[in-house]
């Protein structure tokens, strides 16, 4: 008969762990980079670096979710 | 810091930079933890994977979001040094900016935006003809600083246009990644 192979519980926590911690931090970034003020002097400029201040932030909140998403899943 | 030739606060640009860099560094590390922790679980599961409780269809769900979390922390690395070569560019133009102004004043001059002019009111014809004599090299002064700013402005500009798109699509990756679950354990 065949040995059914199940996933060392020590290793597939720090996985789990790894995952959130990583959530945590994608949600730290995403805050700290809409905290600061910054002035290029150009509204055109200034539009350019808002624009793209708001999609890492999106991106990082995105990231946050998929990430305890899978941290969720895998402890379940 | 804001002279009325060159504007913008190279310091403001420079420290959102170093928050980009400081807060992509960390999540690279945490993706280095991420796969250190995947490289264990696989060890100890051995070759037999498939038929494991993680599975591969698993570990492929999580490698999806491990490169997702590293093409982040790359492209905020590379918005972070954008702006930080900017806040650069953007002080040497002020420095520019404030040796054109100078040389404005010393040549009894007045800069109307970024154009050289003579100013109203009496003068002697010498003085007139002094003044006058200034204004293109004073101007190309002017010019100089307002033409090392723009060319700055326009490399930000395309950078950050570029990496918006990165970003966007980094956050379609994401939210595909959670509208697909995990398979059940052992598939």
């Amino acid at each position: 008969m065949q040995a059914v192979h199940r996933p060392d519980p020590t290793s597939l926590d720090a996985v789990v762990g790894a995952l959130t911690r990583s959530s945590t931090a994608a949600l730290e970034a995403s805050h700290e980079l809409l905290a600061h003020y910054n002035d290029t002097g150009d509204a055109s400029t200034q539009r350019a670096v808002d624009t793209l201040i708001d999609h890492a932030a999106d991106a990082l909140r995105a990231l946050t979710d998929s990430l305890a998403d899978l941290s969720s899943e895998l402890q379940a | 810091m804001t002279g009325s030739l060159i504007h913008g606060d190279q310091v403001s640009c420079s420290r959102v930079g170093g928050a980009m860099r400081r807060e992509s560094s960390r999540l690279r590390q945490h993706a280095q933890s991420l796969v250190d922790a995947l490289g264990d679980l696989a060890a100890r599961e051995g070759p037999d994977s498939d038929t494991s409780m993680t599975g591969e269809a698993t570990i492929a769900t999580i490698a999806n979001s491990l490169r997702a979390l590293r093409a982040t922390a790359d492209d905020l690395d590379e918005a972070g040094a954008a702006l930080q070569r900017y806040a650069t560019d953007l002080a040497e133009s002020h420095e520019l900016g404030r040796r054109a102004e100078r040389r404005v004043e010393g040549a009894g001059l007045l800069l109307e935006g970024t154009r050289v002019v003579e100013p109203w009111g009496p003068a002697s014809v010498q003085e007139a003809e002094w003044r006058r004599a200034q204004v293109p090299e004073v101007q190309s002064r002017v010019d100089l600083a307002t033409a090392h700013v723009g060319r700055a402005r326009g490399r930000l500009e395309r950078e950050m246009t570029r990496l918006t798109e990165a970003f966007w699509a980094h956050s379609r990756e994401a939210h595909s990644a959670r509208q697909a679950p995990l398979p059940p354990r052992g598939s």
